[in-house]
């Protein structure tokens, strides 16, 4: 692996995603408000010096709940990510490996998954296995499945050309052995950069699951549900849409900047 | 506005009339131009017994007449196509109507004694093989009697002083010979050209689930003879917009692409009228807007658990929070202008330290860290649908499940669209609060809304059994529908309210409106006695 070289945007990038990771982890830092319960305050509040991004549309703080959404949004994300990263690299190792009917049959399904549009299978998914967050989190997983399998199919192939593997199956060792030993250590790095992009587009995913009601209930603050349920007041109360929007927006380029500077460092 | 009749009220009139032009509209109603009209939600069926929904009841409102004109604000009955008030006998189970002889259909048929017995035959009694259900306003109906050609009798098995009522509103809307043969598919979306009513406007186009166009009748000359307006209406035509998205139909209103958009949510109240905008609230006259607390279910049976539940609930912070002054907090089951109101004021305080006491003594305790409440392992968690027709229905049941988090109560929000909740909404074990409301100008509209013939809404009557949870309940509703006369239908409206309220079933929010948002240039904009769009006297100005 090359030095990092950091430039600005990532230093940058690493605080929003350290923020966003402390926020999951310890809400109570950030906020005192109770993100599911506004009390007496006046929904549709504007922003103010008591509240950050003002008060939704039943009274609550928008920030407390943008803060507490964090814990739902990442780990779903992860969740989703771990889901792909996991069963795509297998299936890309063991298709790399075994040349024949098993990878073309491996492929050709990994070819099909690839041709339906991702929130339409996460959308199909999420119906079969009823609403919620770590069901939505499996649909956004298995959408990205697809690409996983491709990236470490590709990079079993080549080590698997390569002479110190032969040397490997040369000196008596099990295609098992083989594959954790050699070409899985060699395969992985492009594989887990591949997988820090990915947690920015599966935050995204998992938000329009949400917006799209089919992701957590409510009252929990999750982070295309609290967008969805403002979005009737856009005109009217602009902050309850527009101030986590951009928070999503800002933790999913967050992610994908440290995801490319990963990529690059590795490549 | 009331005009007087009498030649001595002439000066009245004559002032009054004048007051309208200069100020109200400014200047004499001008004849012409398309209005378009945004709608949250398509059309379901054109079916006039069905159009109590707001969608269909907007067009079939438009495009029917009826026996008997309805004020919206003194709720007395006027002659439209009948040309007086019906004779009726003495225990109200024969009616008796004189009807006009020069009105036509729009398809050229001409509206006959025979028809409007056809007409009212397939509304009072449905037609299963065709799915065409009965009108849940006619009870008791038997049959039609043609007496000559301008004279029909209806005849019904027990007193129906609710008919003469019925027979007012859209959902007895007369249709042609044709259009009566039609199936309950016939009605639906996609259909609608094939419905020919005799109303002020004729549908003529139609994109599926989008867009439907009405066009006015040129040789219209019926509207109820008490109308200053006789002819064709003012309008050449309508054009209903479907857009679900809130957002859009309020910046079409804005920018001027639409003249007219129904449910103006109260947020927005202060900056339309900013910008000009006419809001027109009007109140829908029936079953306020609230809660129901269906009872048979296991969890809702103890009469303490569903008073611990109506007393920890904050209705004056749920008002105060989500609408405006448009929204009367209700003061009892029905709304005040509706018939059979009675006044509940103090029934149904905010209470929290009451609620869980009773809670407690039902035995619903709070153990572990969770904070719901449980019994034998059970857990006190209920399910509400969300209304998706009532205004900010899932914001209203958001606060609701946070008053009821803080005594123990866990509530889950039902997701999904219009057709999921209503199918959702049939079952006990998927619904136990159900939010709703209805509107109808007469006594009868408290059995329309919890009688296990009608809507059912508590769902008294198990479906497998055919037995009702409360026999009492359903006995007082019938009751309502079948006394003959005002001061005991009145009597036994109030009946089956204490009832309601004192078994703790129904927990009301508000005086339902519906609020219609209007650009400066449409005049004369009117409802129909609950808040279904009148567009016969609305003009454009230039």
């Amino acid at each position: 692996m090359k030095n990092l070289r950091l430039s600005p945007t990532a230093v940058i990038a690493a605080l929003i995603a350290l923020v966003a990771v402390l926020a999951a982890v310890f809400p109570g830092l950030f906020t005192g408000f109770d993100p599911n319960d506004g009390g007496e305050t006046p929904a549709l509040l504007s922003p103010s010096a008591t509240h950050w991004f003002g008060t939704d549309q039943i009274g609550r703080d928008v920030f407390a709940r943008v803060v507490y959404g964090a814990s739902h949004s990442l780990l779903a994300a992860l969740v989703a990510v771990g889901v792909g990263l996991v069963v795509g690299t297998v299936l890309g190792l063991v298709a790399g490996t075994r040349p024949g009917p098993l990878d073309d049959a491996l492929m050709r399904v990994v070819d099909v998954l690839l041709s339906i549009p991702a929130l339409l299978l996460s959308l199909t998914i999420v119906i079969l296995l009823g609403f919620g967050t770590i069901n939505a989190a499996i649909a956004v997983g298995v959408t990205s499945i697809a690409l996983f399998a491709r990236l470490a199919r590709s990079q079993s192939v080549s080590i698997g050309k390569s002479d110190y593997v032969a040397a490997a199956y040369g000196s008596g060792g099990t295609y098992w052995n083989v594959l954790r030993r050699h070409i899985l250590p060699n395969a992985v790095s492009p594989v887990l950069s591949l997988a820090v992009l990915q947690i920015g587009s599966a935050i995204l995913q998992i938000s329009t699951l949400g917006f799209l009601g089919y992701g957590t209930p409510p009252p929990t603050p999750e982070w295309g549900l609290i967008i969805s349920e403002g979005r009737d007041y856009v005109a009217t109360a602009w902050w309850v849409t527009v101030l986590p929007g951009a928070v999503i927006m800002a933790v999913v380029m967050a992610t994908h900047k440290i995801g490319s500077t990963l990529r690059e460092a590795t490549a | 506005m009331g005009l007087g009749l009498g030649a001595g009220s002439l000066l009245a009139l004559s002032a009054c009339a004048a007051e309208e032009t200069d100020v109200a509209t400014g200047g004499p109603p001008r004849t012409g131009g398309t209005l378009v009209y945004f709608e949250p939600q398509t059309f379901t069926t054109l079916f006039p017994p069905q159009a109590g929904f707001y969608p269909n009841g907007g067009i079939v409102n438009n495009i029917t007449d009826r026996l008997l004109y309805q004020d919206a604000e003194t709720l007395e009955l006027h002659p439209w196509i009948a040309v007086e008030l019906p004779e009726v006998n003495d225990d109200a189970t024969r009616f008796t109507f004189r009807i006009r002889r020069d009105v036509t259909y729009s398809d050229g048929s001409p509206l006959t004694a025979a028809n409007v017995v056809k007409n009212l035959d397939l509304y009072g009694l449905g037609d299963k093989s065709r799915q065409l259900p009965p009108s849940e306003q006619i009870s008791n109906y038997e049959r039609g009697e043609v007496l000559d050609e301008e004279t029909v009798r209806f005849h019904f098995s027990a007193p129906a002083p609710g008919f003469v009522q019925a027979v007012s509103t859209m959902n007895a809307g007369l249709l042609s010979d044709a259009s009566l043969d039609l199936d309950s598919t016939g009605y639906g979306p996609g259909q609608s050209g094939r419905i020919a009513a005799s109303g002020p406007f004729v549908i003529d186009a139609e994109e599926i689930g989008t867009r439907l166009t009405l066009r006015v009748r040129e040789d219209y000359d019926w509207a109820p003879p008490h109308f200053e307006h006789q002819g064709r209406a003012y309008l050449d035509g309508i054009d209903y917009v479907v857009n679900n998205e809130y957002s859009v139909r309020i910046g079409a209103l804005v920018s001027g692409q639409a003249d007219g958009v129904r449910e103006i949510e109260s947020p927005d109240e202060p900056r339309l009228r900013e910008r000009g905008v006419q809001l027109h609230a009007a109140g829908t006259n029936g079953v306020n807007n609230g809660l129901n607390l269906r009872f048979r279910h296991e969890l809702l049976q103890d009469l303490r658990v569903r008073r611990a539940i109506i007393a920890a609930i904050d209705r004056e912070s749920i008002m105060r929070k989500l609408f405006t002054e448009n929204y009367p907090l209700a003061t009892g089951v029905l709304a005040e202008s509706a018939a059979g109101y009675k006044d509940f004021g103090d029934a149904w305080p905010h209470d929290p330290d009451r609620s869980e006491r009773l809670l407690d003594e039902a035995g619903w305790t709070r153990e572990g860290g969770s904070g719901i409440r449980s019994k034998d392992g059970e857990r006190l968690s209920l399910r509400v649908n969300t209304a998706i027709p009532q205004p900010r229905s899932r914001e209203v049941m958001s606060l609701v499940q946070q008053d009821l988090l803080r005594v123990g109560v866990d509530l889950q929000i039902n997701e999904g669209d219009y057709a999921t909740q209503n199918l959702d909404a049939e079952y006990l074990d998927r619904i136990q609060l159900y939010h709703s409301m209805v509107g109808r100008a007469d006594y009868d509209v408290l059995k329309s809304q919890y009688s296990g013939e009608n809507r059912d809404v508590l769902l008294n009557l198990d479906e497998e059994t055919q037995e009702y949870g409360d026999p009492e309940l359903e006995e007082l509703l019938g009751r309502i529908a079948a006394e003959p006369t005002e001061d005991r239908r009145e009597a036994a409206s109030w009946a089956a309210q204490d009832h309601l309220v004192e078994n703790a079933y129904v927990l009301p929010f508000f005086e339902e409106p519906q609020v219609f948002g209007f650009r400066e240039r449409v005049r004369g904009f009117r409802t129909e006695a609950v808040a279904r769009p009148q567009f016969y006297d609305t003009w454009l100005a230039e």
